[in-house]
């Protein structure tokens, strides 16, 4: 291939690239844009079409700290504390797993395998309701703990952080155990250390699944002061109607900057694991 | 993916082996997450499908067995639609979105500038908690709404899109599809990626052309990651549930009615759980099915 | 299947439900209690009166926990079924009593407040709040609807504005000329628009008047009874307005007080505390009486919230206390009037509150007489039915899908099969 054509295919690729990531970010500009003008301002440049659609007149931050000041901060302080519960349970419980299942060996760890990836991958919303009845009679209803449940088990981070240990030599672990190490201590001083990618994606993925649960926190959580954020933001809209559209996109905005900024922060982990599990062939 | 026997045996002589109870207690949390997460109240869902809890008293039950079954293939006015919805809002997302996702990763492993910055940005929607997506876009459809404004630009007429019973679903098809694209992406990538540069340069070398390398050569060995993309896909849009709660309610005239959503509104609304456990069941039966084969998928692979 | 249900009805009340006038928590506590209120909607609704009574009683006070109104049934039934106590008083929307009732989620009031609440409640209201003669609630507000219509408009297009008179209220039909009438001459966006037009709270007064049913019918009020042939040809009617174009479709329906104010409407049904929201925007406007069908009998909508009390709460005997205050005396009804100007279910207030709307305006005469007429005669109230909320939940998306074009007969005959199934469910 020439060099002009080489060149000129790169011209193109790139210029696909962005008119793709374009459309997708379209819905999202118009969100971020929107949360960050006045309330008369968006309801009147919906229609007909113009640069003003998307692109305000007036910037302002007024709508995003009108909503703080209401019971809609205390919801995103709870999706954040809910949210970290999940992360960091969640993950040591797939580390435990996937460690003992990959380093070990012992009876049944392949069936159990296969009990985990099956049994997490049925989605948790298909349990929700008889669940949620079982965690109404033990008293967890607005709780913490009770709200974390949902996103506890994630066959996918059991998965991926099993294929990466199964991936590295064992001798690693048989130097440390033949010189008295525990196995907690070989997982924590070896197997850790050189994890670092399939961790973070793990806890992206757990971080991401819990920070969207809906049904879950609609069904077990009835006092507004233990409301999440995506529940506090659908009733942010059938409360108002369709009146208070500033409020509207500045919640939207403010729940989706907290994951969407971890993902462009860590997003290459989450790929590059991904490509090493083993997962796509 | 599993130990060969040498291997074990080697490691049995250096001492390191047959660890059962250690491997157990490991995994005893996890164990104990999935029997709470899942097994008990799945079991519980079944056992509760054979009875049927009094409106007035819903801890009085009397065993009806397959009643609430039976029910809800012959009488239900809203099951079998709501299946029925499910099952074409699932074949549709997932052939849109697979598509997509497939040109999208074929453009993404070119040479280019900033494109792994391009590609971070269309993955971005999959990061969007389901519930914003479903308000943002739910306000971009309006009858007022910017959609229908640029539509008006283009010369077509505004479109009812969520009020209208042939369009609702269509419209939420097209939300999905936005926030999952970019996901299932990663995954063709990854795929794409795995393929060996001679495999591809013994092809060019035979001259073929680019589509017909594509046929022959890249997609038999993308077929893998193409089935997962699929089977996952379909669990995950199977239990849809936030734009129906938040948008349609099911409607217009039960276009919408999400099996999830019917099992809710069953549930909570009509306060019929005994019908809503029935509805449970299948849908773990049917979820179960599903994930078997991708966990196959999964295992052949390794 | 009746017998049934009668004997599990008779017992989940006996049992669920203890004979408060021997078992009411919190009698002869003496210590500052604090009350949980879960409430509705608005935060004024019940925060002037809340203000009020916490003001003269510092050792009650009281906290309200506002729900929206799409999310409170489902709110209250997950918070009830875990037999919740961590609240003494609820909301309660008057149609859903049985229901609630009947599942052991209110506390029979009537030993400890009925003789009471005889003497200065709307008798209408309380009939609103008793089920199987047992008073589950207090109510608080009643309400009813009037047409408001623009004189300016009407008087440009050349039209006599109708009748305030309940006499010689107009007919829908002569109402609906009018507006094409008006729309056309002054080209206006729309002719008439309805403020709860997609409720079966506005919708069951304009069926009924055309001689349709109430809706759920038979000894245990759960046959269901909405494809009959008047209920076919009003909805067909009130349809055929939005496909018309003349009441506004795709438009949210909490919207339609904003078209009203704009000027895009000549008339617009509404709820009669919407005159003093009218008068605070200070426009100009005339009140008519809510219109019938041609040739029947006419109805008006009525009944709003009441409060009930949690059967697992602690401070029963204080939150009683509350409500005998806000129920019983003047103060305490003209509090709970301040902000919310619903017609109030305290007698002693009523008119007192209608006419201070009639007089901040110079053209309501006959508004005061209007009301009392309206809400002690062509008052129709919602079913009684332990099925009320199924019935509505079905009512609300069928009417959703009429407005949006749907054919109201095949719509009509879909959800009269609907609502048989799920109500048979019911035992």
């Amino acid at each position: 291939m020439t060099r002009f054509a080489r060149l000129s295919r790169q011209i193109v690729f790139t210029l696909l690239g962005f008119l793709a990531a374009l459309a997708f970010m379209l819905p999202v500009i118009w969100m971020f844009t929107s949360s960050l003008r006045p309330n008369a301002e968006i309801f009147a440049h919906f229609h007909p079409l113009s640069w003003h659609s998307i692109w305000p007149r007036e910037w302002t931050l007024a709508n995003i700290s009108g909503l703080m000041g209401t019971g809609f901060g205390r919801s995103l302080l709870n999706s954040l504390i809910v949210t970290a519960i999940t992360t960091v349970v969640g993950i040591s419980m797939a580390l435990l797993a996937g460690f003992a299942l990959s380093v070990l060996t012992f009876p049944g760890q392949n069936l159990l395998f296969g009990f985990f990836v099956i049994g997490f991958s049925v989605p948790f919303d298909a349990v929700a309701v008889p669940l949620s009845a079982t965690v109404r009679d033990l008293g967890l209803t607005n709780s913490y703990f009770g709200l974390s449940l949902a996103g506890l088990g994630n066959g996918f981070a059991i998965y991926l952080l099993r294929q990466f240990f199964a991936g590295i030599p064992k001798s690693l672990a048989e130097a440390a155990r033949l010189d008295g190490a525990s196995w907690l201590r070989v997982l924590w001083s070896v197997y850790l250390p050189i994890s670092k990618g399939p961790v973070i994606a793990a806890g992206l993925t757990l971080f991401v699944f819990q920070w969207q649960a809906y049904l879950w926190p609609l069904l077990i959580s009835t006092r507004p002061d233990m409301q999440v954020g995506p529940v506090a933001l659908a009733s942010l809209v059938s409360l108002a109607g369709t009146v208070d559209f500033s409020q509207m996109f500045a919640g939207a905005l403010v729940l989706s900057i907290v994951p969407a900024g971890l993902m462009l922060w860590l997003q290459r982990y989450f790929v590059n694991s991904v490509a090493r599990s083993g997962m796509t062939g | 993916m599993t130990d060969t026997p040498p291997a074990a045996r080697r490691r049995a002589r250096l001492g390191l082996g047959n660890d059962w109870a250690m491997g157990w207690l490991l995994c005893a949390p996890a164990i104990l997450a999935l029997l709470v997460l899942r097994v008990v109240p799945a079991l519980i869902a079944l056992v509760d499908s054979f009875r049927q809890a009094s409106f007035f008293n819903p801890d009085e039950k009397i065993w009806v067995w397959f009643d609430n079954y039976v029910f809800l293939f012959t009488q239900s006015p809203t099951f079998l639609q709501s299946m029925k919805v499910t099952v074409t809002f699932v074949i549709v997302t997932v052939a849109v979105q697979t598509v997509a996702a497939l040109l999208l990763a074929l453009l993404f492993v070119q040479r280019g500038w900033a494109m792994s910055f391009w590609r971070t940005l269309v993955f971005i929607p999959i990061t969007i908690p389901v519930a914003v997506s479903a308000v943002v876009w739910g306000t971009a459809m309006r009858g007022d709404g910017i959609l229908n404004a640029a539509l008006e630009r283009l010369g077509i007429a505004a479109q009812p899109f969520l009020a209208s019973p042939d369009q609702a679903l269509w419209s939420v098809v097209l939300t999905a599809s936005w926030i999952g694209v970019g996901y299932w992406m990663v995954f063709l990538i990854a795929g794409l990626k795995d393929i060996p540069e001679d495999v591809k340069e013994a092809a060019a070398m035979d001259g073929a052309g680019a589509l017909r390398t594509f046929f022959s050569i890249t997609l038999p060995l993308l077929r893998r990651p193409l089935a997962f993309v699929v089977v996952a896909n379909t669990v995950a849009n199977f239990l849809q549930f936030v734009p129906a709660a938040i948008l349609t309610q099911g409607g217009p005239n039960y276009t919408t009615r999400f099996l999830m959503y019917e099992i809710y509104t069953q549930a909570y609304l009509q306060g019929d759980v005994s019908l809503a456990n029935a509805q449970i069941v299948l849908v773990l039966i049917v979820m179960l099915a599903i994930v078997a084969l991708q966990f196959r998928l999964l295992r052949s692979n390794t | 299947m009746l017998k049934r249900l009668v004997t599990a009805t008779v017992m989940t009340v006996a049992t669920a439900v203890p004979a408060l006038a021997q078992q009411i928590t919190g009698a002869g506590d003496t210590g500052p209690v604090t009350l949980h209120y879960v409430s509705c909607c608005k935060a004024t609704y019940f925060g002037p009166a809340i203000e009020a009574w916490s003001a003269a009683h510092p050792d009650i006070k009281i906290e309200q926990e506002v729900i929206p109104f799409a999310q409170l049934n489902d709110v209250i039934e997950a918070r009830m079924r875990s037999k919740d106590d961590s609240f003494d008083m609820l909301i309660v929307d008057p149609p859903r009593t049985a229901s609630q009732a009947a599942r052991g989620f209110l506390t029979d009031l009537g030993p400890i407040l009925g003789a009471d609440l005889e003497k200065t409640t709307n008798p209408e209201s309380l009939k609103a709040v008793t089920y199987g003669d047992k008073l589950y609630a207090v109510p608080v507000f009643n309400s009813t609807q009037i047409l408001i219509y623009n004189p300016e408009l009407l008087e440009k297009a050349g039209v006599a504005p109708p009748s305030i008179d309940p006499d010689k209220r107009i007919t829908w039909q002569a109402l609906t000329a009018e507006a094409k009438e008006i729309k056309e001459k002054l080209s206006l966006d729309y002719g008439i628009a309805f403020s709860q037009g997609h409720t079966f709270y506005q919708l069951q007064p304009i069926v009924m008047s055309a001689g349709g049913s109430i809706g759920l019918e038979g000894p245990n009020m759960l046959t269901p009874n909405v494809n009959g042939a008047a209920w076919k040809t009003a909805m067909a009617w009130y349809g055929g307005l939005y496909a018309d174009g003349l009441a506004p479709r795709g438009v949210p329906f909490t919207q339609m007080d904003s078209i009203f104010l704009a000027g895009q409407t000549p008339f617009l049904a509404t709820t009669s505390d919407r005159v003093r929201e009218l008068q605070k925007q200070g426009k100009t406007f005339g009140v008519a009486a809510f219109p019938m069908w041609e040739g029947g009998t006419p109805y008006t909508p009525c009944d709003s919230f009441a409060i009930g009390v949690n059967p697992y709460s602690k401070h029963q005997a204080q939150a009683v206390e509350f409500l005998k205050w806000l129920a019983t005396t003047e103060e305490g009804g003209l509090a709970a009037a301040a902000e919310s100007p619903n017609v109030p279910a305290n007698l002693l207030v009523m008119n007192k509150v209608s006419q201070a709307m009639q007089s901040a305006s110079p053209n309501l005469d006959g508004l005061t007489e209007l009301i009392e007429h309206e809400v002690s005669t062509t008052c129709v109230h919602r079913p009684a039915s332990v099925g009320y909320i199924q019935f509505e939940t079905e009512f609300l998306q069928a009417n959703m899908d009429i407005i949006n074009g749907t054919d109201a007969a095949a719509r009509l005959d879909q959800a009269q099969s609907q609502l048989q199934t799920t109500l048979s469910r019911i035992r």
